[in-house]
């Protein structure tokens, strides 16, 4: 029991860091810091036809077209309307092509968190359910539960699938 | 001496082959007026300096060539002798690059005139006293080590001191130093270094007496004898590994050895660039030379482009590529002597001269990115003997050629050179084991022939293909013409994102003179400082879109060589043209249409132009004519290949797309869409395949390629009479010119390239046919109509047709109509991805930033028509 525990830690030690987190419905999820280039407010979005409909579509950042995610649509959450605090978070990710930054839309940015390895667990198994793929672990810090996600698994690896597969009909 | 005045007025310090010609003429000048000194010893002086302006080691190159000319000036009026101090600023300026050389010899001469008397006597042999111990170190050092370096110490003291002592009338030294010279040439490198020692004994015991004030005591002729005989003699070689030096004449290449670089390794990067530069230039005027043997001054640009390379590559020391361009160089002379006729076979020798430098060039980059050595070039001795062989095979002018299209092994027969059982087994040994090697050449190998013979029966054969002189005007001309632009070398990252950050400034400055709250400031002061701002941002915008523009006339003088050897290897005749070369474009597609166009450019040679014999038969004159050109129209760029060839027969493509499956026995195509077939992947109607073609991969690289560079090829073919494929290219890579239209809430930019008209649509003119699907009427051709707020589930679009717009958009040769608004606007916008993931997004290319800083869409027409494609078929599964 005493070594169980012990190995938990140290595969959790890595995670251990600073997280940007975020309010989503409900539930409040973590973002390892140093995937988040920049906080920004809702902007106008320009919508891409023939895509998956999580992806809501492209933003104008300085010059730069940002590809921005619906994060409750991705989740399949109900959807609401924008609100004042509704805001993208572009964020850095690795894909098969390099390095890319994408934007999520999130309700509201709540704060920067320190989580210490020992807060860290390893996500419920649900089986081979790859909606939860990109839940890397979860967060108990004073009591409440931070989702930290796998940004990269969450902006990429669904979307190439779902391209592929227009793609290939 | 008017000659050479005049050629004086002509030298400029930048133009070495003007250089050339004076050193030429002061050489002449020398021998005709070796008894009177004074003329030998200034020629001598300007001759040696003529050199150094060559070889760029001199401080003020404008300056020395002034000092020339005053000196000239005075030798010109100059009848008797004496008086030697008016050539003052000449010799100072000798004394002062000789000592720029490195030689302390001639420090004091810098300061002052050489005048014949007593004290400047005493300021030589003060100078020549030290010089004289150091020839002596230099002499064993020479003998010791085989230090090359040395060996050019002694012979620029003896250079120096032969000049010096030319002009203090001192007769005997000046000719013990010029047959020193002379020996050390001739010798090289077997020297016998007791000569040397002696040579250094005597002219000691000479300046040891006018240091006393008697006259030279010794006579030098016993000395002078053996300086004579000794070469014949050579005893003692230096070491092997004296091969690699520093001087003049370049010491003969040895196989298998390598040369480290050792001069700096910046002004061999520069050599490089710069060399290329050359040898491009050579490749076009050889081209020229070739169709136009009596074209001089592309005759002279070749030779120049050797002479300059071989001057730098001395000073460099690169003796491989110094001693090539030494023999090219001078196989160009003889043919500017007129003693040599550019034959094929001299040209051809030329060409190889030409590539195999190429390769010497990129040897020496290969090296200084590498370990700083590089190997010899094992081709190059058998290079050089052809070179050699090339210079002697036709010496005397041309005798009258009877001309004759036989083939060489007949014409060799014929003239007696050899006989027919040596013809056939030479050919049959080549079928057996192709060695690559023309029958004249195999002939000369195996010793049946001699080269002279092989050469006649060449000029023979080419006389009458020779094209007629005056059908293909000399380039040079408009070449000659042409400005000279100040340029610099700019990173081309930096460049790019330069021209990224203007098309974003005027983005900006879109977004601020149409910004609401702005346009309600009516004050004249705020509208006249945006009005500025305006044109500020067009300005440099227009400047954005032309920097990356560069004339096109590189890729095509590759062509023009291309063409020339495809045309030699399969036994064609064509004659290339080109125009338009200084047509701009953006140099993303130069680098990028070299590719297609060696496709398009092979399949004329091979398919297109037809065999001589083929072509006397249906009338036409026995060379092909291919026409390479570009040319700007309608804000486009056009690049043009036509051939009057045979031809793309519409049939022959058509069955081969039937028995590939392509298309369906009963299927009706028009002339375009048939010609469209044959950039098929694997498409080819070539029944043989040959080493340049016909295995079918060409054409849809060709589309591919310009589809990439979002441009189109059309093909207009006329059996019997040639083919012309036009490539239409955008103007530049990083803008399109846009077509803005509204679907619903949405923007979408329609690149102006792929649209074909806008129309408002009557009711009469659509119909409706098999359920949903629609179609319009446009002068008697059906169009499938498409309504884009469908394809992409865009809502509250109009959906009265009449209230509408019907884009015609065309791509591969189909055109469609697609349903919008209504028309915004044109606009030139900066193409941009759209990020990860929707690259593929169907029928959206790309977006752009509009006027309003939001993103909009950049429609792919082909992606559309795929998608249309696409959708019907799923309708059709469902229902």
């Amino acid at each position: 029991m005493r070594e169980e525990e012990q190995q938990g830690e140290s595969r959790f030690s890595a995670l251990a860091g600073k997280y940007l987190t975020f309010k989503l419905d409900k539930e409040e999820y973590a973002l390892e810091i140093m995937k988040v280039q920049e906080i920004i407010g809702l902007m106008p979005i320009t919508v891409v036809p023939r895509v998956p409909e999580y992806v809501r579509g492209v933003i104008n950042l300085r010059s730069r077209i940002i590809p921005t995610v619906d994060l409750r649509r991705k989740f399949g959450l109900a959807a609401v309307e924008d609100t004042d605090r509704t805001c993208i978070i572009v964020v850095e990710v690795e894909s098969p092509r390099g390095k890319v930054n994408m934007g999520i839309l999130v309700d509201q940015v709540a704060e920067v968190l320190d989580i210490k390895a020992q807060e860290i667990d390893q996500p419920p198994d649900f089986g081979t359910n790859l909606d939860t793929a990109f839940i890397l672990a979860i967060g108990v810090v004073k009591g409440e539960v931070k989702i930290i996600l796998d940004v990269d698994k969450v902006l990429t690896t669904e979307e190439v699938r779902a391209v592929e597969t227009i793609a290939e009909n | 001496m008017e000659t050479i005045s005049q050629a004086l007025q002509d030298a400029k310090p930048g133009d070495i082959s003007t250089v050339g010609r004076l050193l030429d003429l002061f050489g002449a000048l020398t021998v005709t007026n070796a008894a009177r000194p004074i003329f030998r010893a200034v020629s001598e002086g300007v001759t040696e300096l003529l050199s150094r302006i060559i070889m760029d080691a001199v401080p003020d190159t404008e300056q020395s060539l002034t000092n020339i000319r005053e000196a000239v000036a005075i030798l010109a009026g100059h009848t008797g002798e004496g008086d030697l101090a008016s050539f003052e600023g000449f010799s100072a300026e000798l004394g002062l690059s000789a000592t720029k050389l490195g030689s302390p010899a001639s420090d004091g001469a810098a300061a002052s005139p050489v005048v014949a008397d007593a004290a400047i006597l005493g300021e030589f042999v003060d100078q020549y006293r030290r010089s004289l111990e150091e020839m002596e170190t230099f002499v064993l050092r020479m003998e010791t080590d085989g230090d090359r370096e040395a060996l050019g110490r002694f012979r620029r003291i003896l250079h120096t001191m032969k000049g010096e002592s030319g002009f203090l009338g001192l007769g005997d030294i000046t000719t013990v130093c010029h047959e020193t010279e002379n020996y050390l040439e001739e010798a090289d490198p077997n020297f016998k270094f007791g000569t040397l020692l002696e040579v250094k004994d005597w002219l000691a015991s000479a300046i040891g007496d006018l240091a006393a004030g008697k006259a030279i005591s010794r006579k030098p002729d016993s000395l002078l004898a053996t300086l004579k005989v000794a070469p014949a003699e050579g005893e003692s070689a230096p070491p092997a590994e004296a091969a690699a030096g520093p001087t003049p004449p370049p010491p003969p290449a040895v196989e298998g050895k390598v040369y480290p670089l050792t001069a700096d390794a910046s002004l061999l990067f520069d050599f490089v660039m710069e060399s290329k530069e050359h040898l491009a230039l050579a490749n076009t005027e050889l081209l020229n030379l070739e169709s136009d043997p009596a074209n001089e001054d592309a005759l002279n640009s070749v030779f120049r482009a050797f002479h300059t390379i071989k001057g730098i590559a001395g000073f460099l020391d690169l003796p491989e590529i110094q001693t090539l361009a030494h023999d090219a160089e001078s196989l160009m002379d003889l043919a500017r002597k007129g003693t040599l006729t550019l034959s094929h076979h001299v040209i051809d020798v030329i060409f190889e001269a030409l590539d195999s430098m190429g390769n010497l060039i990129a040897n020496v980059k290969t090296a200084l990115e590498g370990d700083g050595t590089m190997a010899a070039d094992p081709d190059l001795p058998g290079l050089l003997e052809s070179i050699g062989a090339a210079a002697t095979g036709e010496p005397g002018p041309t005798p009258p050629v009877e001309p004759s299209d036989q083939p060489l092994g007949a014409l060799l027969v014929e003239s007696g050179a050899c006989t027919n059982e040596e013809v056939r087994e030479a050919v049959a040994k080549e079928q057996a084991q192709p060695t690559g090697q023309k029958l004249g050449e195999l002939l000369v190998k195996n010793e049946k022939v001699a080269p002279i013979q092989v050469a006649e029966a060449l000029r023979r054969q080419n006389a009458e293909r020779e094209p007629q002189p005056s059908a293909s005007p000399p380039k040079a001309d408009g070449r000659g013409a042409a400005k000279m632009r100040e340029s610099i070398r700019v990173d081309y990252e930096r460049l790019e994102s330069m021209v990224d950050a203007v098309g974003e400034l005027v983005i900006a400055e879109a977004m601020i003179t149409q910004d609401e709250e702005i346009l309600q400031i009516r004050t004249e002061s705020v509208g006249k400082k945006l009005h500025n701002l305006r044109i500020i941002a067009r300005k440099l915008q227009e400047l954005g879109t032309t920097i990356r523009m560069v004339p096109i006339s590189g890729t095509f003088q590759k062509m023009a060589r291309m063409v020339r050897d495809l045309a030699r290897k399969s036994g064609k005749e064509v004659v290339f043209h080109t125009f338009g070369e200084e047509t701009e474009m953006d140099r993303a597609y130069v680098d990028k249409i070299g590719d297609p166009l060696v496709h398009m450019i092979r399949n004329a040679v091979d398919h297109g132009i037809e065999s001589p014999a083929e072509r006397k038969k249906s009338g036409k004159p026995p060379a092909g004519k291919i026409q390479l050109g570009a040319f700007h129209e309608g804000g486009n760029i056009i690049v043009e290949l036509r051939d009057d060839g045979k031809g793309i027969n519409q049939e022959a493509v058509r069955a081969k797309a039937i028995e590939r499956g392509l298309i369906a026995e009963g299927d009706r195509l028009s002339t375009r869409e048939t010609f469209q077939l044959i950039f098929q992947p694997g498409f080819s109607t070539a029944s043989k395949v040959t080493d340049v073609s016909g295995r079918g991969v060409g054409m849809d690289v060709v589309k591919r390629n310009i589809e990439e560079l979002r441009g189109k090829v059309h093909i207009e073919s006329e059996v019997g009479q040639g083919t012309v494929f036009r490539i239409v290219l955008p103007l530049t890579m990083a803008l399109i010119d846009g077509m803005v239209v509204r679907v619903g809430k949405e923007r979408f930019i329609f690149p102006v390239l792929s649209v074909v008209e806008s129309i408002r649509a009557e009711s009469g003119m659509v119909h409706h046919i098999v359920g949903k699907r629609e179609m319009i009427s446009l002068r008697n051709k059906q169009l499938p109509l498409y309504r884009l707020s469908q394809l992409f589930q865009i809502p509250g679009a109009r959906s009265e047709i009449t209230e509408a717009l019907v884009v015609i958009a065309e791509s591969g040769g189909q055109q469609i109509g697609l349903l919008v608004d209504e028309l915004v606007g044109l606009q030139q916008t900066v193409i941009k991805s759209l990020g990860m993931g929707f690259g593929q997004a169907e029928g959206v290319s790309g977006g752009a930033i509009m006027a309003d800083g939001q993103v909009g869409l950049i429609l792919d027409v082909p992606g559309i028509v795929h998608l249309t494609q696409k959708i019907y078929r799923d309708s059709e599964v469902e229902s």
